[in-house]
């Protein structure tokens, strides 16, 4: 099963460019130019990894990312920044995010992140359903 | 001279828009990475006998020349800004300052949901002034009107000759209740060593900054 992947950034040349190289390794991509447009996407579609941009117009990449974590947990977030500081890194990580790259991306470096994310997030969901099963046999005395 | 408050606070206008136009320069790198990036992959996929496609090169070679023009854009920027310090007072066009302004302005404007446009004179107006505390001045008054604008209501700043020398102007359409916004003590000190008076006009929604002839 392919990386499915959101890519979120208000530079829309940025967007193309990563879409096109991305699809090409075989990632399933769909692009917002916006955090907003990207937590309307989240509600109507499964991704394993949003790769989001720090600073956009509007809500900024911290404010969405503590929002996708609270929607669903399971989704994991790669950020992207001009200039990563320890700071903002420790602040990205208290949040929830995976990891902090800094911009400009190398895209293999970040492919191979995606496919952890992809891992991880499948990890959580298989944990998330053997716990379900589980609970549900405690309910009914098994 | 400066004082000690006017040097923290244009160090820290300083600061602002040096952080912001780096942020600008890192996103065109961004791009520019990728568009390598991209070349790259087309040729290892002609390498496997993919067939090249030749619109697609063209397309990508126009858009890294965009890329390249911005990029310059924004360092040409830079580099009018870092001189605006290189002597405290002197001849100058007024539009060349508003419009380096207002261009500075927009990387942090656009984060925060604002808009500022510029109306810059018709023809040229040469004042005589410190430029870099005229820009700090035109930064603080379109600090304090940024909470009251957005994208739909932008700030807009605009330059005229007056009769005793030259004002710049700051306007959005939204306005606090009552006279306007109240005036950091930043502002006030700026103007006062730039011998200029700051005039809250709320009938036209406006804060005007007045020089005179000779800054």
């Amino acid at each position: 099963m392919s990386e499915k992947v959101l890519l979120v950034d208000d530079e829309v040349d940025f967007l193309e460019l990563m879409e096109e190289r991305l699809v090409a390794r075989g990632v399933e991509v769909s692009t917002s130019s916006s955090a907003e447009d990207a937590l309307a996407r989240i509600e109507n579609d499964l991704f394993d990894a949003v790769i989001l941009d720090l600073q956009m117009p509007g809500m900024n990449g911290l404010e969405a990312l503590k929002r996708i974590k609270e929607r669903s947990p399971e989704i994991q977030v790669i950020l992207l920044t001009g200039h990563a500081t320890v700071e903002k890194g420790v602040e990205a990580i208290k949040l929830g995010a995976m990891d902090f790259v800094e911009k400009p991306a190398d895209l293999e470096m970040l492919s191979e992140k995606i496919t952890k994310a992809h891992k991880k997030k499948m990890l959580i969901v298989e944990k998330d359903s053997r716990d379900r099963v589980i609970d549900a046999l405690k309910r009914y005395g098994f | 001279m400066m004082n000690d408050s006017l040097m923290k606070t244009g160090l820290h206008y300083f600061g602002t828009m040096s952080a912001s136009i780096s942020h600008e320069i890192k996103n065109r790198m961004a791009v520019i990475n990728e568009q390598a990036g991209l070349l790259k992959d087309l040729v290892l996929l002609a390498e496997q006998g993919r067939e090249i496609d030749l619109d697609r090169l063209m397309r990508l070679a126009e858009s890294l020349k965009n890329q390249v023009a911005l990029t310059d854009g924004i360092i040409k920027n830079m580099n009018s800004f870092s001189h605006t310090v290189d002597s405290f007072q002197r001849s100058t066009d007024l539009g060349e300052v508003i419009s380096l302004a207002v261009a500075l302005s927009k990387r942090t404007a656009d984060n925060k949901g604002v808009g500022i446009e510029c109306r810059l004179p018709e023809s040229s107006i040469s004042i005589v002034t410190a430029p870099f505390l005229l820009m700090n001045l035109v930064w603080l008054c379109f600090e304090t009107m940024m909470p009251f604008a957005d994208m739909e209501h932008p700030v807009i700043v605009g330059g005229e000759k007056s009769e005793t020398g030259v004002t710049i102007m700051l306007s959005t359409t939204q306005w606090p209740e009552g006279s306007g916004p109240d005036l950091p003590e930043t502002i006030v000190s700026i103007a006062k060593a730039l011998h200029a008076e700051i005039i809250i006009n709320a009938d036209e929604k406006q804060i005007r900054i007045e020089l005179g002839a000779g800054g």
